[in-house]
């Protein structure tokens, strides 16, 4: 459950990015943040996450204050950034096993992460094929 | 949470390019370094076992019974300092016949151990952190990694332990291969105290590396970028090894100023020359006076006390004791030349006397002592001012410990001046002795001194060594908790995005 309370964030240029927002999302709900560039969404998220403090007002990740308490409000959060970068001298594995350690799963064997990353290709050829036929010129006609 | 950071810091570190470069850099140099020198310091104690010999040779069949030139004879020379196949002291630093008549590596900083640690290890040091937290940052694993829930404290503590950890290793590894040729060198012998004061100088060159790690590491926690990290890097790592040790020898001297060595040597003379005038004056009268009264008997003194007419004006009566004796004995024959030399001698006491009172008034010996009280206050001044700089800490440390720096040629020149009042008592009583047994002595008559007290500098105890550079390694230690806050409150404060 994520509750965001008269949440405000003023930068130190002095741009306000979130103006007193206050939402709710649900255990279970699926929500999606929309809006224009500008509007306060990656704020929002980088509260969520403790990347930067709120100016006023409360975020909270399963009754967790994200601010106060950001380690046991992110025990329950998974980020993907749109630009994820992973570390360059590492291997997939090497990359999947530390990441999953960094979010409690140790000992991740060989075959796990083989696992992974079988099923994350499969799914991302799939995407692609699907996509590339969507975009197809021939289909759009 | 805090292991899984570290092996990966470690892992990212030595699969790295720097690591690799770093790791070949410091084997290469090292051995290099510790195998030219340890050739180096062979050749230096084949050198001075020779002269030890030599002159061991000319004491033991041409010891003259006089008391100044025996102790001419005598020459207590500094062995080549135990460390010298790691550090170059300032004995051979500033020894241009070491270098066989090339004097080319004086113009270049000698590349010996200090040199590796304080130019290569603190760069790669610097080199390893600029970017641990500004690079992460850049290439977004940084947000990935906080978007866990794992505290900024834990990363940071995980990348300084993991980064130093790999820092640290070619520096031991490279280390450990010099030392092993030194052990198996047959010309080295190192004791326990010396392997002591090997491993504390090896804590000491940790501390010193960690302190640039740390350095860089505040530097990245303090920007957006690698490109300006490693641009503030270089800069503080100017001023830090350059810059400051340098500069604070310049600000000691208009803060604790000393007159210069001429300036004083001029007004010294300008005391000196107008009241050894006065007595010449006067001596010239007393000499005119004598020769009226005692014709040739008083040529024949004069040469015998001063070889000749005039040197005595140089007023070294030292320079002329040998023919003092001869007149010494032509005085126990001659009563007249006795009562002659007797008259003579006072005077020329009373105006020595008058010379010393004038000079003594005039501050002619309080303008030289002053000289050398100031420089030791610039000198101290310029000394703990440097302290400001990490650099100049290490290489108090590392030179006071090996024996290589200043403090261990004044604790040689202790050694050597009780060393010398040791065989000033030897050799007056062995002189005595000598003369008593036969009061005829001549300068063919050679003493037999083969039981004379030897000169062996032995290094000074650790205990001592320690209480000196306990300091410095405490200001060590308190640059790295400096560094090390200053880089934790930047990184608490550090914008992720």
């Amino acid at each position: 459950m994520i509750e965001i309370n008269e949440l405000t964030k003023r930068y130190e240029d002095g741009v306000l990015a979130l103006d007193h927002v206050t939402y709710k999302v649900e255990q279970g709900e699926i929500f999606c943040l929309l809006g224009a560039n500008g509007a306060g969404k990656t704020t929002t998220i980088n509260i969520l996450l403790d990347f930067i403090p709120p100016t006023s007002g409360h975020a909270f990740i399963n009754g967790h204050d994200c601010n106060k308490f950001p380690l046991e409000a992110k025990k329950y959060v998974s980020y993907v950034s749109e630009n994820v970068q992973l570390y360059g001298m590492f291997t997939a594995r090497q990359n999947l096993a530390f990441f999953a350690e960094l979010a409690g799963k140790k000992g991740l064997t060989k075959k796990d992460c083989d696992d992974v990353i079988h099923t994350v290709a499969w799914h991302t050829w799939l995407a692609s094929i699907l996509l590339a036929g969507i975009c197809h010129p021939t289909l759009e006609y | 949470m805090l292991k899984t950071i570290i092996a990966k810091e470690f892992l990212s570190n030595i699969l790295d390019l720097r690591f690799i470069v770093g790791f070949v850099l410091c084997i290469i140099v090292t051995i290099a370094c510790i195998m030219i020198l340890a050739h180096d310091y062979q050749q230096e104690m084949k050198d001075y076992n020779a002269r030890i010999n030599l002159e061991d040779e000319i004491l033991d069949n041409y010891a003259p019974a006089e008391l100044v030139r025996l102790l001419g004879m005598v020459r207590t020379q500094k062995p080549p300092e135990r460390f010298r196949p790691l550090i170059i002291g300032i004995q051979g630093n500033e020894n241009l016949g070491s270098f066989d008549d090339n004097p080319l590596p004086i113009l270049f900083p000698p590349l010996d151990f200090l040199f590796i640690v304080t130019i290569i290890m603190s760069l790669l040091a610097m080199l390893f952190s600029h970017d641990a937290i500004a690079g992460d940052r850049q290439s977004g694993t940084l947000r990935l990694v906080i978007s866990n829930s794992i505290s900024r404290t834990t990363i940071l503590f995980g990348k300084f332990i993991g980064g130093i950890a790999s820092l640290i290793i070619p520096f031991i590894l490279s280390l450990l291969a010099g030392v092993l040729y030194i052990s198996i060198s047959p010309a080295i012998q190192w004791d326990g105290s010396t392997w002591t004061e090997f491993a504390l100088l090896t804590a000491a060159s940790i501390i010193f590396i960690t302190l640039f790690y740390l350095l860089g590491l505040m530097v990245s926690t303090f920007s957006r970028y690698s490109s300006t990290s490693i641009l503030n890097c270089l800069f503080l790592w100017v001023l830090l090894i350059l810059v400051v040790p340098n500069v604070c020898t310049y600000i000691s001297a208009p803060l604790s100023p000393i007159p210069s060595i001429k300036q004083t040597e001029r007004k010294q003379d300008e005391i000196k020359y107008p009241a050894l005038k006065g007595v010449q004056k006067h001596m010239n009268e007393v000499i005119k006076k004598f020769k009226l009264k005692y014709g040739t008997l008083f040529s024949e003194f004069v040469s015998m006390e001063f070889g000749g007419i005039g040197s005595w004006l140089f007023l070294d009566r030292e320079a002329a004791s040998t023919n003092k004796k001869a007149a010494q004995q032509r005085a126990e024959a001659d009563p007249e030349f006795k009562a002659m030399m007797d008259a003579f001698r006072q005077e020329f006491e009373m105006a020595m006397k008058e010379f010393r009172r004038i000079l003594k008034e005039a501050d002619f010996y309080k303008l030289g002592r002053d000289l050398a009280i100031k420089s030791a206050v610039q000198t101290k001044l310029a000394k703990n001012l440097a302290c400001i700089s990490p650099f100049a800490n290490f290489v108090y440390i590392a030179r006071d410990l090996t024996g290589t720096g200043l403090r261990s040629l004044k604790y040689f020149e202790q050694t050597k001046d009780e060393y010398e009042e040791q065989f000033v008592s030897y050799a007056e009583e062995k002189i005595n002795d000598a003369r008593k047994k036969n009061p005829a002595i001549d300068e063919e008559y050679f003493l037999d001194v083969s039981d004379r007290p030897r000169f062996a500098f032995k290094e000074e105890p650790l205990k001592g060594k320690l209480g000196e550079v306990l300091p410095y390694w405490g200001i060590l230690v308190l640059f790295n908790v400096v560094f090390f806050a200053a880089a934790f409150a930047g990184f608490m404060r550090y914008d992720v995005r």
